[in-house]
């Protein structure tokens, strides 16, 4: 700090030689005028002193027979007169602080965190709709309000924090990890009927009436569990029809038929081993690049990579800049070897079986072949599974009387 | 009154940084500085240090600080 106000003085650096300069020392002393960082040198002394200090040792310079030099000016009223006739200069200085200062007050990045539902992209979108969006006064944003807002607009935030750093704007939120509504249990009567033919091998049945027995094959459509319980009187005459929701577990064996193909010539690239390397900077909505333009028949693959300025850890600038880095490669259709066509087919069967393990279907057993002709490459064959067959369908409601009769 | 000795007498107080730095209090003047020594009038003694480097880091009215690679410190009469 006494550094800092020292430099904010201005001091001199002087060397002191002559006949007593120990006296001169004391005297200074005596007068309370300061000396700093003596030091021995040269058959002399050097040591700092303010400007105020100076002007006040005349009289002791006299007295004590000794000779001062001014080596050194330091300080900000030095560096004033030194660049006086820089006009230009100061301007430029005073101008970039004021630039700097003015850049201060405007929000130049968002930051979100916590995210995992909602995307950066929508959150940031909504709060363009509340007007707070990059470029905007610092001022203007109410944090408090701005939480509130976020956990009123989407429903999943249960917690949000906002605050400004530097010209940033942190957003943190906290996403709902539970369900945030209990499904309602649906009561309207119903039958359950096949998803898809197979032979059923399970069934257990919590309501409704079993039309079908483990072993039975079944087509799609066909009614499982009805939710009609017909009631008979004490003459096994049908009296009444109650209708329930039919609930319970039907698991079939069922059989898949897998046919797919692709094409046996894929594009490739190679690299020329030719490359390329460039510039940008963007600023708000101007860009420039630079970079050696291509000619149309090359094709080049290019990677950018972009940094925002900064000044300090959270002092952003709407400024961005980086460097593009390219390669050439020529494209061309060739054949996929026996490993890479193995590979594709492996890819796609896994994804067909990925696609059913996700509906809940367990897979027993595939017989599938890879069969190659000139261009295409074909996968054919069946995939036996194990499956819940059982989907909910409505069930025709009838009178007793339409029923008895 | 149980005043310290040092403000009762003004007698100088040396305090010292290893062999780096000095602190002197109460001196009266600086009888003598080149780079390997320094001597100091007390009130009734002088104190001599001798050593390597020798600057003065600031001194105002009654204390210094004086840094360099001290060799020894003696007091005179």
């Amino acid at each position: 700090m006494e550094e800092l106000v020292r430099h904010l003085q201005g001091f001199m650096v002087i060397r002191l030689t002559g006949y007593s300069p120990e006296r001169f020392l004391n005297l200074c002393n005596a007068r309370g005028i300061p000396i700093w960082d003596l030091e021995y040198r040269d058959n002399g002394y050097e040591f700092s002193m303010t400007r105020k200090g100076f002007l006040k040792v005349r009289p002791l310079v006299r007295k004590s027979q000794v000779r001062l030099r001014i080596k050194r000016r330091v300080g900000l009223p030095f560096f004033l007169r030194r660049h006086k006739s820089r006009v230009g200069f100061l301007t430029g200085v005073c101008l970039f602080f004021g630039i700097l200062y003015t850049m201060s007050l405007f929000l130049w990045d968002i930051q979100v965190e916590g995210n995992h539902r909602y995307t950066y992209e929508m959150i940031t979108n909504y709060l363009k709709s509340e007007d707070i969006t990059w470029g905007m006064k610092k001022s203007r944003i109410d944090c408090d309000k701005l939480e509130a807002a976020l956990r009123d607009h989407f429903p999943e935030i249960t917690w949000a924090a906002a605050r400004v750093s530097g010209t940033r704007l942190f957003i943190a939120v906290r996403e709902n990890e539970v369900l945030s509504h209990i499904p309602e249990k649906e009561e309207t009567p119903c039958d359950l009927v096949a998803s898809r033919a197979g032979i059923i091998s399970q069934m257990v049945v919590r309501q409704g009436k079993a039309q079908v027995k483990i072993g039975d094959s079944v087509e799609a459509g066909q009614v499982l569990i009805s939710g009609a319980i017909p009631i008979y009187d004490d003459g096994e005459q049908l009296v009444n029809m109650h209708y329930v929701r039919a609930d319970g577990d039907v698991i079939a064996d069922t059989e898949y038929h897998f046919s797919q193909s692709f094409s046996r010539l894929c594009e490739r690239e190679a690299d020329t081993g030719r490359k390329k390397e460039g510039f940008f900077l963007k600023a708000g909505e101007w860009t420039a690049m630079l970079l050696l333009p291509s000619r149309e028949e090359e094709t080049w693959i290019y990677v950018t990579e972009e940094e925002q300025a900064k000044l300090f850890s959270n002092f952003y600038l709407p400024i961005y800049w980086g460097r593009i880095r390219g390669h050439e490669v020529v494209r061309y259709e060739s054949f996929y070897t026996k490993e890479e066509m193995d590979q594709v087919a492996e890819g796609i069967y896994q994804n067909f079986i990925k696609n059913l393990s996700e509906k809940g279907v367990q897979i027993i057993e595939n017989n599938v072949k890879i069969l190659e002709d000139e261009s295409v490459c074909r996968m054919e064959g069946m995939i036996y599974a194990r499956e819940p067959i059982a989907a909910t369908a409505p069930i025709e409601l009838m009178d007793a009387q339409d029923s008895a009769d | 009154m149980k005043l310290p000795m040092d403000v009762f007498l003004g007698e100088l107080i040396v305090s010292m940084i290893g062999r780096r730095a000095v602190y002197i209090e109460n001196y009266r003047s600086i009888l003598l500085y080149t780079d390997s020594r320094l001597k100091i009038q007390g009130k009734d003694c002088k104190l001599s240090l001798q050593g390597k480097r020798l600057s003065i880091e600031y001194y105002t009215g009654d204390n210094m600080k004086v840094t360099g690679l001290i060799e020894s410190v003696e007091l005179e009469a």
